[in-house]
């Protein structure tokens, strides 16, 4: 696992921005291709009646009014706002076509990301601050999408009046015209000198504003933690450095950012000074071409004209260097690899009887530290397996591998026989019943929590799985009853009464095996008896995995795994293991010695 | 930060607060500026005064610009002047035709060339000046918000936590800020010069033909029409985007994290359901803020390109008649898109204006949002009784339309609207109330001229407009200062009890806590024991005040917690929680959490001492190892070791346990309280737990049922008893006994 980042740490960009991955992000905007062409069409459309307005102006002045031919100016006034009128419509109509395709592409590529989310593993969410995804997931889209709709139309545009008018410019005079592109050259390298900066910065401040998200977010989750130990002030030092670091870096590329206007504007107007210095001259040492005053006029206004296409293309330019430092972000999440998938020709694993067995398993988190070598063991359908051993050797490794959360690194598991990497990874998850040493509830219904074991469950299916585990006491004891809501972390009910609700949650869905990871730790005594009964009823005909410290949860169980850090240090049943007198036995020496004290004065 | 961005960024104490203060100079010296806007008096980020700001998004900008109002005008005008320098090209290009070309008078050729490349050279100077300031002074202003509300996030109580999804107020940090950004940074004076533009067209066209100019002015009405029209319709569009922003992050960070659930459950489709809901409802909230703007703002457009119509017809009726020359209407014609661009803009600055104000009025009801546990200096246990009739005494005119939107805001109870105005009269008296053992009294030192702290008490500090130096200068302080202040450790519950105030969506339950009364005396350990939601948890939660006893009162060392600074009581009260939240930063970092100062060694220690030191070092860069958020990739009894070797670091006189080994295998567990008994007299421990050896040596054992003690007294006693301890006792003793004959017909007779 690469090292985990944190909020005070720059991610690193894998790949930077590529063409492929502009072309990428053209597909995005492909299912609208009609739409965008259409837009185009009509924009062509709006900016010809823009051209026409003038038209009318000079049409009133040099005929209606010499002439004075009323009729004519209220002809030519009623063309107007014919004009103007579907000018109106058809720019109606763009705002809302664009607006609807900014906000299709935004939707369908956010779509695509979180789908891409639920197929990652669970490093890609231990490995960085869980605000960083949702910086990525939720806001980075936000910043593309005029870039495909809207501003990619206008470019369009923009590129095809620029080579009308310089048509037009080089039929009216090519040597002028030459003179008029003089600043070109300079603007692109203008241009291209910018770029590597504003490239830079906006990634650096791309990076800085997920730190400050990332922090923002881990303390809102972590404020009890925060209050409980006084540590307000240090955090505020923390998150205003942060913010301090973003506002320099926002500045930076502010500043950046403002020299393109400039830039454009300041060419634009040293070429026409030249053109104009160039005329006067001309006309001062009556060298060169003679050309009327008229036309020397007429040309420059369109040399203007040439340079606005120019000022909206190096804009749009420079929102494509902006756009690209998210959609770099966005291609590097989903091109994310989903390392767990299912193999090329994976079945779809059947219903199961649950013989369980691992065969010569190595599995490592880190490179160099094994946490599992060479394990083998078989669990008969309808086992109950129980996994013991100190904290951290490995129980819930060896349960989270029957579930592939991870790929092993050598040897196999099989189901009924099935290696566990040939099938598919839904049909094996749907066949087993999870409860995590954390149990996490979601913010809605008790009722809805449980369900989500099954979904088409009814509430009265819903409420028979809290009986048989022996929370409905507690529910009802809650304002709503089934319908109270819980809250976002859960707070509002106990450790144990969240381990209550989630254990009513797999018991809804049925699972063939059954993997319990220190699943009832902060039930009280007396609940946990009665929850053995429930439990006892799941387990039957069903293979199950318990990881648990209460010696009273282990000893019925079928087979006893102790787990020490090299693997499996003792295999049996209760009472093999006793007899066997090593460590299993220990564990209950030191409960013994917990409860009497000397054992030889008890005995 | 240079000092000309300090200068920039500095703002000051209120109006009202300084009337309050008897004489601080000092605080004088360092407020500043912002008389532009005398209307607005309260300091626009103090969560008890924001209130007033309610509905009034755009004097609450300002009154949070305040130091920078100069800054921001000066700007203003700066950008006003570009504006109309752009007209000076088209003059100097047509001197330049009429004299040069025309005339061919080349004396000045240098003149007007140089000119012509000037302008846009003095231009963009301005533009880089004044584009400079409004993005230093939104930035700012966004940063002083921001800090603001994370200052407001960390005094808010779990209740308000518990309601609000954490994605939502990420919407608010993120989304809602970087609109009021926006706003100050380019809408706000955009506006202005689009409107001033407006005004100095006008009077430019009346100034060329008053006919003319006054037709064109006919479409000024149905401009106004249209901008009301758009601003009232758009804005509900706007608030709606905004919480479905709020619910699309909710969904988001739900399902980050609970990943483990649902891949668990294979509810993958279900989530991806789930996520398009709120994906489209996104969407479509869009698309109707896109219906709304797609029908005002295109006919603005249409309103502006009308504006050519009676130049037409008019003036050519007017110049057929010989009542103006043709060369006064094609000047007309050639001025017109002064007033013709600031009306096809204007529509887009409305829209900015009103999602500003969607997500500023979110900002200010988040920093309204009142905490039910507060510091003493910022309101002290108010009597009832006197509060009421303060309130009577001080309700100020224009405060009245402020108090209801706190009784919406606030669970609605009416001891608050009366603690609040209560406040205003005993803020500055807070001083005498504070409690003995933890004076804040050195925070206050005066003796050091050139500390900025000292400048000032600790509440100024609360005071969010202060200069960001000040702020940090104070917090570097506070938490210097916070760290030493022991405690003998007495605590005392006197007939507490305690509810859950739930706001909206759930009712009122029953009380949690009933009538506790209990005293323990410093350096001893308790045990508390009972059943899954018995409210063992509660009652803890009271003694650091995570929670306030609805009555009763909860005393340590004698003193109400509710009079100790609360940072300062808290620090003094090792907890060690149920659920263990550890962040994503080195181990190292997690177990100094408390005392971020702390050596490797007292780290190292600690560790030590929770039975951590030997997993910790086989990790993959030992204590430099970083923890994935919420401690993901340990094991929950490792977790459950570093929690509690954070809360031994800091070495308080009070330690919590509140079933901190439930994750922890037996032995470890033993090995853990011979750790703890090292130092046992030393310290008061509380101790939640379910296994009878946990507690069996405590001084005393409480039993609670319902949120009452039901049993109290030693083990002995207990068992003598015979009630609910003695019962558990048995039938854990009975899972013992069961081992025992276990053991034996295994036949093993070794004793260990």
């Amino acid at each position: 696992m690469a090292r985990r980042n944190r909020y005070d740490i720059d991610e690193e960009l894998e790949t930077p921005f590529n063409g492929r991955q502009f072309v990428r992000m053209l597909d995005y905007a492909r299912p609208y291709a009609r739409k965008l062409i259409l837009t185009l069409l009509v924009m062509l459309v709006i900016t010809a009646l823009g051209l026409l307005t003038p038209l009318m102006i000079t049409w009133t002045i040099d005929i209606a009014i010499p002439n004075a031919d009323i009729g004519l100016l209220i002809l030519i006034s009623c063309a107007l706002v014919v004009i103007i009128l579907i000018s109106w419509v058809s720019i109606r109509w763009r705002m809302r076509t664009m607006n609807f395709v900014g906000q299709s592409i935004i939707h369908d590529i956010r779509l695509d990301m979180f789908r891409h989310l639920q197929r990652l593993p669970f490093d890609y969410f231990d490995s960085r601050p869980h605000g960083k995804i949702l910086v990525r997931i939720v806001h980075y889209v936000n910043n593309v999408s005029d870039l495909l709709s809207g501003s990619l139309i206008s470019a369009v545009v923009d590129l095809l009046s620029l080579a009308l008018i310089l048509i037009y410019m080089l039929l009216m005079d090519p040597l002028l015209t030459l003179y008029a592109l003089i600043g070109l050259p300079f603007l692109f390298i203008g241009i291209f000198s910018i770029k590597s900066f504003q490239r830079r910065a906006r990634r650096r401040l791309n990076a800085s504003s997920s730190n400050v998200t990332a922090y923002t977010q881990e303390s809102i989750q972590g404020m009890q933690i925060t209050q409980l130990f006084g540590r307000e002030a240090e955090n505020r030092l923390i998150y205003r450095d942060l913010n301090d670091e973003y506002g320099r870096r926002f500045m930076r590329t502010a500043h950046i950012d403002y020299l393109f206007w400039p830039m454009t504007d300041i060419i634009s107007t040293t070429t026409v000074m030249i053109l104009y210095g160039v005329v006067a001259l001309w006309l001062r040492d009556q060298s060169g071409p003679q050309i009327e005053v008229g036309v020397i006029v007429g040309f420059i206004a369109y040399v203007h004209r040439f340079w606005a296409p120019i000022t909206n293309l190096a804009n749009f330019y420079s929102q494509l260097l902006n756009g690209a430092s998210y959609i770099e972000r966005i291609f590097e999440f989903l091109e994310e690899p989903e390392v767990i998938v299912d193999a090329p020709d994976a079945y779809p694993l059947p219903q199961i009887n649950g013989e369980v067995r691992f065969e010569n398993v190595d599995f490592a988190y880190e490179e160099g530290k094994p946490i599992l070598e060479n394990v083998s063991f078989t669990a008969a359908a309808g086992d109950s397996i129980a996994l013991v051993g100190p904290t951290g050797a490995g129980k819930s490794t060896v349960v989270n591998l029957i579930s592939r959360f991870y790929d092993l690194d050598g040897g196999r598991i099989t189901i009924d026989g099935h290696d566990i990497a040939k099938v598919q990874l839904d049909s094996l998850r749907s066949q087993m019943g999870i409860m995590l040493q954390d149990p996490f509830l979601f913010p809605t219904t008790i009722m809805e929590n449980i369900r989500y074991g099954r979904l088409d469950a009814s509430d009265e299916e819903c409420i028979a799985a809290a009986k048989a585990v022996r929370a409905h006491d507690f529910i009802m004891r809650q304002p709503q009853g089934y319908e109270t809501r819980i809250a976002e972390r859960g707070a509002g009910v106990s450790a144990g009464e969240r381990q209550l609700i989630s254990f009513a949650r797999v018991m809804l869905s049925e699972p063939r095996i059954l993997i319990l990871d220190e699943a009832t730790a902060s039930i009280d005594t007396r609940t946990e008896l009665a929850l053995q009964q429930g439990l006892a009823s799941l387990q039957r005909g069903r293979t199950s995995f318990v990881i648990a410290h209460r010696l009273s949860t282990i000893r019925d169980s079928t087979r006893i795994l102790y787990i020490d850090d090299r693997g499996i240090a003792e295999e049996g049943s209760h009472e093999e293991l006793l007899a066997l007198n090593g460590r299993y036995a220990s564990l209950h020496y030191t409960q013994i010695r917990e409860m009497v004290g000397n054992l030889q004065e008890n005995d | 930060m240079t000092d000309d961005d300090a200068r920039l960024h500095r703002s000051r104490a209120t109006e009202r607060r300084s009337a309050h203060k008897t004489a601080e100079p000092e605080i004088r010296k360092y407020s500043r500026g912002g008389r532009f806007f005398p209307f607005v008096a309260a300091d626009a980020l103090d969560p008890d005064e924001i209130w007033r700001f309610t509905g009034r998004p755009i004097a609450w900008i300002f009154a949070v610009l305040r130091g920078d109002r100069g800054g921001f005008l000066f700007a203003c005008i700066l950008n006003l002047l570009f504006s109309m320098l752009a007209l000076l090209p088209a003059i100097v290009v047509g001197r330049f035709v009429d004299t040069v070309l025309r005339g061919r008078d080349f004396r000045h050729l240098a003149v007007f060339l140089t000119l012509m490349v000037l302008i846009p050279v003095i231009r963009s100077g301005m533009m880089y000046t004044f584009r400079h300031i409004f993005d230093r002074i939104a930035m700012d202003a966004m940063l002083n918000i921001r800090h603001a509300i994370y200052r407001h996030l960390q005094r808010l109580d779990q209740s308000f936590y518990s309601e609000t999804p954490t994605g939502t107020v990420m919407a608010n940090m993120t989304g809602d800020l970087e609109a009021i950004r926006h706003f100050i940074a380019f809408a706000a004076f955009s506006t202005i010069e689009q409107v001033f533009l407006f005004v100095i067209g006008i009077s430019y066209l009346l100034s060329v033909s008053i006919p003319l100019a006054l037709a064109t002015l006919a479409m000024v009405p149905p401009i106004f029409v249209l901008i009301r029209r758009f601003s009232r319709y758009i804005r509900p569009m706007w608030s709606q985007i905004r919480s479905q922003f709020e619910r699309l992050n909710d969904v988001v960070q739900q399902n980050i994290t609970g990943n483990r659930v649902t891949r668990a459950f294979v509810r993958r489709d279900h989530e991806i359901d789930r996520f398009e809901a709120e994906n489209q409802n996104y969407r479509n909230a869009h698309g109707e803020a896109a219906q709304v703007r797609a029908r005002y703002i295109p006919a603005l457009d249409a309103v502006a390109s009308f504006m050519s119509v009676p130049i037409i017809i008019l003036g050519g009726y007017l110049v057929i008649r010989g009542q103006i020359s043709i060369g006064e209407l094609v000047t007309f014609n050639g001025l017109l898109w002064v007033l013709q661009n600031p009306t096809r803009i204007i529509g887009f600055r409305i829209d900015d204006i009103q999602r500003f104000s969607t997500s500023a009025a979110k900002i200010i009801d988040l920093l309204a949002t009142r905490s039910a546990v507060v510091d003493p200096a910022e309101r002290p246990p108010v009597d009832p009784a006197p509060a009421a009739e303060a309130r009577t005494e001080t309700e100020e005119p224009d405060g009245t339309e402020g108090l209801p939107f706190i009784r919406q805001v606030q669970a609605g109870t009416e001891d608050s609207v009366a603690a609040q105005v209560a406040l205003e009269h005993t803020r500055h008296d807070t001083e005498q109330i504070t409690a003995p053992a933890l004076d804040p009294a050195p925070l206050r030192r005066r003796d050091d001229p050139d500390d900025l702290v000292a400048a000032a008490g600790p509440e100024e500090a609360d005071r969010h407009g202060m200069d960001a130096r000040w702020l940090r200068a104070y917090d570097e302080r506070r938490a210097a200062e916070l760290a030493i202040q022991p405690l003998r450790g007495e605590i005392e519950f006197r007939d507490v009890s305690f509810r859950y105030r739930q706001s909206g969506t759930r009712q009122i339950s029953g009380d949690s806590l009933k009538s506790i009364s209990f005293r323990v005396p410093p350096g001893s350990t308790i045990g508390i024991m009972g059943s899954t939601g018995s409210g063992k948890s509660t009652l803890l939660s009271l003694i650091p005040r995570l929670h306030d006893a609805s009555s009763g009162t909860v005393l340590i060392d004698g003193v109400d917690v509710r009079r100790y600074p609360l940072e300062a009581l808290r620090r003094n009260i090792a907890v060690v929680t149920q659920d263990v939240f550890l962040f994503s930063d080195s181990v190292h970092n997690n177990i100094a959490y408390g005392r971020p100062d702390s050596g490797d060694e007292a780290v190292v220690a600690a560790a030590r001492a929770a039975v951590a030191g030997d997993f910790i070092p086989r990790m993959s860069e030992g204590y430099d190892t970083v923890i994935g958020e919420r401690g993901v990739g340990l094991s929950g009894g490792q977790r459950q070791r570093i929690s509690l070797a954070r809360a031994l670091l800091i070495d308080a006189r009070i330690l919590i346990l509140d079933d901190t080994a439930s994750a922890v295998d037996m032995e470890t567990d033993r090995l853990i309280r011979a750790s703890l008994n090292v130092r046992r007299g030393e310290r008061t421990t509380l101790i939640v737990a379910s296994r009878i050896a946990s507690i069996r040596d405590a001084d005393c054992i409480y039993i609670l049922e319902n949120g009452e003690i039901v049993e109290s007294g030693t083990h002995e006693e207990l068992l003598a008893l015979d009630a609910y301890y003695a019962d558990i006792f048995r039938t854990q003793m009975g899972q013992v006994q069961t081992t025992l004959d276990d053991l034996r017909k295994a036949g093993s007779h070794g004793t260990p």
